[in-house]
């Protein structure tokens, strides 16, 4: 199975689009949650900066190899 | 975040064991894993072999996949993390989170209580200390349950001692109205 061409670089484009999309959508619902329904401000604060250097870690690489991939 | 009356101190605040939050991690792990053996698979088997000049669409997918892994993980800390008890000296707040969208939030008072309930089943639940405090309440239907929480004994033995010192004040209140001291 090839899979390359302009569908193929369509195919990734939207799928880091969706991946976008997820992350920045179950971000906000987190984030008002940890907000709203914090106990501990201190943990909620080191969970939330782990999410948010995790997440945008693997968009980058996402988006890197995407441009990698189709230059 | 609950409410805590004037005069209310929070005497414990109480989560679910850890082992439960592995348990649950644990197959989040077979899931992340779950590509990486597919494809060891098919190499093995079917004599799949995957393209080196493709590295940048193998980082890619690899990369969507653990992101999915990733927030999966962090709802999974959320409901476990906000899932809470709260024994306070006048009540007992729980704090039920269903999801991300379901949230239910009840407390009964504590001089409502009529037993509590320690339920330790099976090994695990044994060998590290925890298990469910059944709380019954008086007039109502419905039953508190803290599932599986760190030492259930001594839990019950705060939520008596806490209920002993709330019916003692209550007592000593209703004396004073009486003496009118």
């Amino acid at each position: 199975m090839n899979f390359s061409g302009p569908l193929a670089e369509s195919i990734l484009l939207i799928l880091f689009a969706a991946a976008l999309a997820c992350f920045a959508g179950v971000s906000y619902v987190l984030d008002y949650h940890w907000r709203t329904y914090g106990f501990d401000a201190g943990k909620i604060r080191t969970m939330r900066t782990i999410y948010y250097l995790g997440g945008c870690f693997l968009l980058l690489a996402m988006g890197l190899s995407y441009l990698v991939y189709a230059p | 975040m609950i409410e805590i009356h004037e005069g209310e101190a929070v005497i414990a605040e109480l989560r679910r064991h850890w082992f439960v939050f592995v348990a649950q991690a644990a197959f989040l792990v077979a899931f992340v894993a779950a590509p990486v053996l597919a494809v060891f698979l098919l190499e093995q088997l079917a004599g799949f072999v995957l393209d080196p000049n493709h590295e940048a669409l193998v980082i890619f997918f690899s990369a969507a996949w653990l992101l999915l892994s990733w927030i999966i993980f962090f709802i999974m800390w959320t409901n476990f993390y906000l899932d809470a008890w709260f024994v306070t000296d006048q009540r007992i707040v729980d704090i039920e989170q269903w999801g991300l969208f379901n949230r239910q939030v009840s407390e009964c008072r504590l001089d409502r209580i009529q037993d509590v309930t320690v339920d330790v089943d099976g090994i695990v639940p044994t060998a590290l200390r925890f298990g469910d405090v059944h709380v019954q309440t008086a007039g109502e239907a419905r039953e508190f349950l803290l599932g599986n929480v760190p030492d259930p004994y001594a839990v019950k033995d705060i939520i008596f001692r806490a209920q002993d010192a709330a019916l003692r004040r209550a007592r000593n209140a209703d004396e004073s109205l009486e003496t009118g001291h």
